[in-house]
């Protein structure tokens, strides 16, 4: 019996040590921290909104979230620790969220953990706004000097509204433009795009470009709503009114259709099973449609031209829009904002294309293998812009997704196609 | 015409065994190769310059050897912080998993209590609820008590029962160890923490193997666990550093297909190790007549 004692005694000893372990270890790895509900930044924004006017004795902390990862996420840092380095009242913390960002970001904002500063990309503007979970920024930016608001190109400072108030600030928007294939353009003798060309000449080009195994162009990345505004229509207009019934919208569907019945284009299956750009870069289709930072000059082995996306009644184009939000919970919403501008004018200085007409200008020297496109971008930068999101926009693009444009593209009657949407979207606002 | 007849009725059953076989073969090809080749293309592409991964028609060997993805994987993220933080999560899971588990398993084994099939039950339904539905709540509950950000979410809950799944396995396992062992060491005058020990435990190797290899596997892998609860860069473990290759504009495939198979080794080299117990199996039940 004693025996027995001794031993079990040793069992649980060793049991408890391994638990001191576990303890110590995780313990001295999260002291480090500064997630913890009395974390620094708490402390600082405190004594700093107390201490009013006065130099802050501490700045104030506040985590950044991005999806940036590996190389991208390097740049940033950088750019944050230069930021920093200047900075009196602010001390910014990137939070890297490599994967599932939407998830971690809804569990951290559930768990009141949210970060001060998010990027987003357009489409979750309305939802987090709705749901009260960031900040409306145009009384905290009419005191920040360096916010240039008219600086910003229309179209992207619009995605970060939500009913007429401001809560994004747009850091990138990349307009969508037409690259083409200029070798198999000249091969084929066809006249290159202009800037100003229309739906109609864009399917006449792409026939003549279209043979065995090559395609005229590749039009899967263009979102649906983009053929509607082509023609002064829109999907919902700014108050969030179904207008996808409105004959100008439905006269851009049609045009789509049109487009997809002539045949210039790949099936959509056939083009994602193949890789998209991929495609391009291949020289298996013409023209393809893409952000004008995509690297294509630099990664095909021929001569690649530009062009702004063929116009309806109108020119416009889609713009992919990210964003920069502030969360409601951030401790010091003051310094926060300034925070954010200097934070947003650095990253205009870093992303192309920057949605201000001050960092359009840079192109030339970060990227400058795109000079030669240079007026192509303004021009689509000018006409550039995101959808009207509403606070449920990710059902109503699967619903766009599902009832628009798979039956437009399948040959089903378009007006059927849009009453059939219009159905499913008033199931989803209920 | 006899003789003939005999012959050529042994050579077709030759045949036949033969066509049996090669039908057997041709099978085994294809799976093994179903189950090879994604290994091999991962390989492949790990070595190949960006340019051609995604060259049409595909391009099985690589051109030339491009050991700089493997370089990239190893700079562009702080692989060996990750190696230490996946491999010290993975440790503690795995204990907790086989012997935290072992222990909750042989209570609701051997020992009659109030409402044991009540607690059983309680302890299976937790499998059935996705983890999706119970996330945020037990991240609002960690989070109270200040443990985000830390590793401590991830290694110490396991401490406090288990995994379900292991504690089903392994009650079933140890109701086949026979009482009469159990009875005789009684005799000897063990007790039942002692009984455990010396009798149930090592019984039990490669049932305990199994789980070891599940467990280490499964959170050598874990994605979204990690990621909920870690927040500074350098907690971060490997899942969630190659992550990173996979960016929203764009996938670095080369530098994520060498990361990948640089963390794939250390999960290769438990199941090596680990292997010989899997198939050893069921050969214990030491009693005699």
């Amino acid at each position: 019996m004693k025996r027995n004692a001794a031993s079990t005694s040793l069992v649980l000893l060793a049991v408890a040590l391994v638990f001191a372990l576990v303890l110590s270890a995780c313990g001295s790895k999260s002291d480090s921290g500064g997630a913890s509900p009395a974390s620094p930044s708490q402390s600082a924004a405190l004594s700093a909104s107390s201490e009013g006017s006065g130099a802050p004795a501490e700045k104030v902390k506040l985590k950044v979230a991005t999806w940036a990862g590996a190389t991208e996420l390097k740049e940033f840092e950088d750019l944050v620790a230069k930021l920093n380095a200047s900075a009196t009242d602010y001390e910014l913390e990137v939070q890297s969220i490599p994967s599932d960002y939407y998830q971690k970001l809804q569990t951290m904002i559930a768990g009141k953990q949210a970060p001060d500063f998010m990027w987003l990309s357009q489409e979750y503007i309305p939802q987090y706004a709705s749901l009260g979970a960031i900040a409306e920024l145009d009384d905290l930016l009419a005191g920040v000097g360096s916010f240039k608001e008219d600086d910003y190109f229309p179209g992207a400072l619009d995605v970060g509204k939500f009913n007429g108030k401001l809560y994004a600030l747009p850091f990138i928007a990349q307009p969508y433009v037409v690259y083409y294939n200029q070798d198999l353009f000249e091969k084929a003798g066809v006249p290159l795009p202009t800037n100003d060309w229309t739906w109609d000449q864009f399917i006449e080009t792409g026939k003549k470009l279209t043979k065995d195994g090559q395609w005229g162009a590749l039009l899967n990345n263009i979102p649906t709503a983009m053929y509607t505004w082509s023609y002064g229509g829109d999907v919902f207009d700014k108050d969030g009114n179904i207008k996808l019934d409105s004959p100008e919208s439905i006269q851009g569907l049609e045009m789509y259709q049109k487009i997809v019945q002539s045949g210039i284009a790949p099936s959509r299956a056939q083009a994602d099973s193949m890789g998209n750009g991929d495609m391009f870069k291949t020289g298996k289709v013409a023209m393809f449609i893409g952000g004008a930072g995509d690297d294509f000059e630099k990664t095909v082995k021929f001569k690649v031209g530009m062009a702004v996306p063929p116009k309806g009644t109108q020119q416009v184009t889609f713009s992919w829009i990210g964003a920069t939000v502030m969360s409601k919970s951030t401790k010091n919403p003051e310094i926060a904002a300034k925070a954010l501008v200097d934070l947003t004018n650095a990253i205009h200085q870093w992303k192309v294309v920057a949605p201000t007409k001050t960092g359009f200008d840079l192109i030339k020297t970060s990227r400058p293998e795109k000079e030669y496109a240079i007026d192509t971008i303004r021009k689509a930068s000018e006409v550039a812009r995101g959808f009207n999101n509403q606070p449920k926009e990710s059902e109503i693009d699967s619903a766009i997704w599902e009832k628009l444009t798979q039956p437009i593209e399948k040959g089903d009657d378009v007006k059927k196609a849009v009453q059939d949407t219009i159905a499913k979207f008033k199931e989803i606002t209920q | 015409m006899k003789v003939s007849g005999l012959i050529s009725h042994g050579l077709s059953r030759k045949q036949k065994r033969a066509a049996r076989h090669a039908l057997l073969y041709a099978l085994l090809s294809i799976f093994s190769v179903s189950t090879v080749f994604p290994l091999l293309w991962m390989l492949s592409t790990s070595l190949k310059s960006g340019d051609i991964i995604f060259e049409i028609p595909p391009r099985l060997l690589p051109d030339g050897f491009h050991w700089e993805n493997y370089a990239r994987a190893v700079t562009e993220i702080d692989f060996l912080v990750l190696f230490r933080n996946s491999a010290f999560v993975a440790f503690l899971q795995l204990l907790s998993n086989v012997f935290v588990s072992a222990f909750v398993a042989y209570g609701f084994a051997r020992f009659q209590f109030p409402g044991r099939n009540v607690w059983f039950l309680l302890v299976l339904s937790t499998i059935m609820l996705p983890g999706e539905v119970t996330m945020i709540p037990v991240f609002i509950g960690f989070s109270e008590i200040g443990w985000i950000n830390s590793f401590k979410p991830l290694v110490i809950p396991g401490f406090f029962g288990g995994s379900p799944v292991f504690i089903f396995l392994l009650r079933q396992f140890f109701l086949s160890i026979p009482r009469e062992l159990e009875e005789s060491a009684i005799v000897d005058g063990a007790g039942s923490f002692r009984i455990f020990v010396r009798i149930y435990l090592p019984l039990s190797v490669p049932a305990l193997m199994t789980i070891g290899i599940l467990s280490f596997q499964g959170s050598w892998n874990d994605l979204l666990g990690p990621l909920i609860y870690l927040n500074d860069t350098d907690k971060f473990t490997l899942p969630l550093g190659l992550s990173m290759f996979n960016g929203v504009m764009k996938v670095e495939w080369g530098p994520l297909m060498a990361g990948s198979i640089l963390a794939l080794i250390p999960v290769l080299l438990v199941f090596l190790l680990a292997q010989k117990y899997f198939v050893a199996g069921f050969k214990l039940s030491g009693i005699k007549g």
